[in-house]
């Protein structure tokens, strides 16, 4: 869903942009605070491989294709302000060397799959996250449900942005983009899951969002020491 | 050996990575994503413009240009922008942490 130039107003890419650059701002400053010696690494990995699978577009329906967004797993492994700094380097790479997305949309589009499918889904996720069991599929099954709500969000907000452009009507738009998305979100939900149970299994430490249930002390000085 | 540990798992997260560019990304869908399908569908798709700086993109389009083997050109793409993504994510990151605690860690590490 990254949008093109021309496709939305320069009233909606200006707004967006300052939303994009205050956020940064925040961002880069908790980075500065936070950032500890093994996130440094992890966060190029994440981003290169979060790049890596976004370039596999797979056939959704009806002759459209999607690919993995990769905000949650990025949210998932490093926490939300991270993810986004990952999602907007990766956009805007994706936007000046190989010209998908829009200069002039570039702020769009990091506010669409950084912030309503970063920031947005990962609070929803934390929020599901305080209701779900305490234990491994429990945060596995908030993490897909997030998953799927931050490609179907991103594309929600896409879809506005695109009517308040007078690009068309709401209802028409709407559903079209986000139609398609719920199944793409299916995908992202998937992958999400089940990269982040593969880093769990190898190095849990490594998954910020992941702490371990209050029961298991042992695991979690296992995991500290 | 802590550390060794955590390079093994940086190391293999990038080769999977590159093999999901390399082997798998040239046989990727080229259906219409969801965004261009629904344009093309209300019929606003003709209104995609592009500005200068997309028109000069090195690699427009996931392309290594002059590579005449479409599946190696956009290999060829593929990996030059993960290792871009990479180097800024990696390099940015070190940046802003060297600079927090650049005072005490700089001088140590002579």
């Amino acid at each position: 869903m990254h949008i093109p130039d021309g496709f939305t107003s320069m009233e909606i890419n200006a707004g967006a942009l300052a939303i994009v650059a205050g956020v940064t701002a925040i961002a880069i400053r908790g980075a500065k605070k936070d950032l500890g010696d093994k996130q440094a690494p992890m966060l190029g990995v994440t981003a290169a491989f979060i790049f890596a699978a976004q370039m596999i577009n797979f056939p959704v329906a009806a002759g459209t294709s999607g690919h993995f967004l990769g905000a949650m797993l990025a949210a998932a492994l490093l926490g939300p302000l991270n993810a986004f700094l990952i999602m907007e380097i990766i956009l805007t790479f994706q936007c000046l060397l190989f010209s998908d997305g829009g200069l002039t949309a570039l702020g769009v589009n990091i506010f669409n799959m950084g912030i309503a499918g970063g920031i947005l889904s990962y609070s929803i996720f934390a929020a599901l996250r305080a209701i779900a069991p305490k234990n491994r599929a429990g945060f596995l099954f908030a993490l897909s449900a997030a998953s799927w709500l931050s490609v179907v969000l991103a594309s929600a907000a896409c879809s506005l942005e695109l009517s308040f452009s007078n690009m068309a009507q709401l209802k028409l738009v709407l559903p079209a983009i986000v139609g398609v998305h719920t199944i793409i979100g299916a995908g992202e939900a998937i992958i999400t899951a089940a990269v982040v149970s593969l880093v769990l299994g190898a190095r849990p430490d490594l998954v910020q969002a992941w702490r371990p249930p209050a029961s298991s002390i042992g695991s979690r000085i296992e995991v500290e020491l | 050996m802590k550390q060794k540990h955590i390079r093994l798992f940086f190391i293999i997260a990038l080769a999977v990575s590159t093999a999901l560019i390399v082997i798998i990304a040239p046989r990727a869908s080229s259906f219409p994503d969801g965004l261009e399908w629904a344009a093309a569908k209300i019929g606003f798709d003709k209104r995609a413009t592009e500005s200068a700086v997309s028109r000069s993109a090195p690699m427009k389009d996931y392309s290594a240009g002059g590579v005449k083997n479409e599946a190696l050109s956009t290999s060829i793409a593929g990996v030059a922008g993960m290792a871009a993504v990479f180097l800024t994510a990696w390099g940015g990151a070190l940046a802003l942490k060297r600079r927090n605690n650049g005072n005490t860690a700089e001088k140590t590490s002579q």
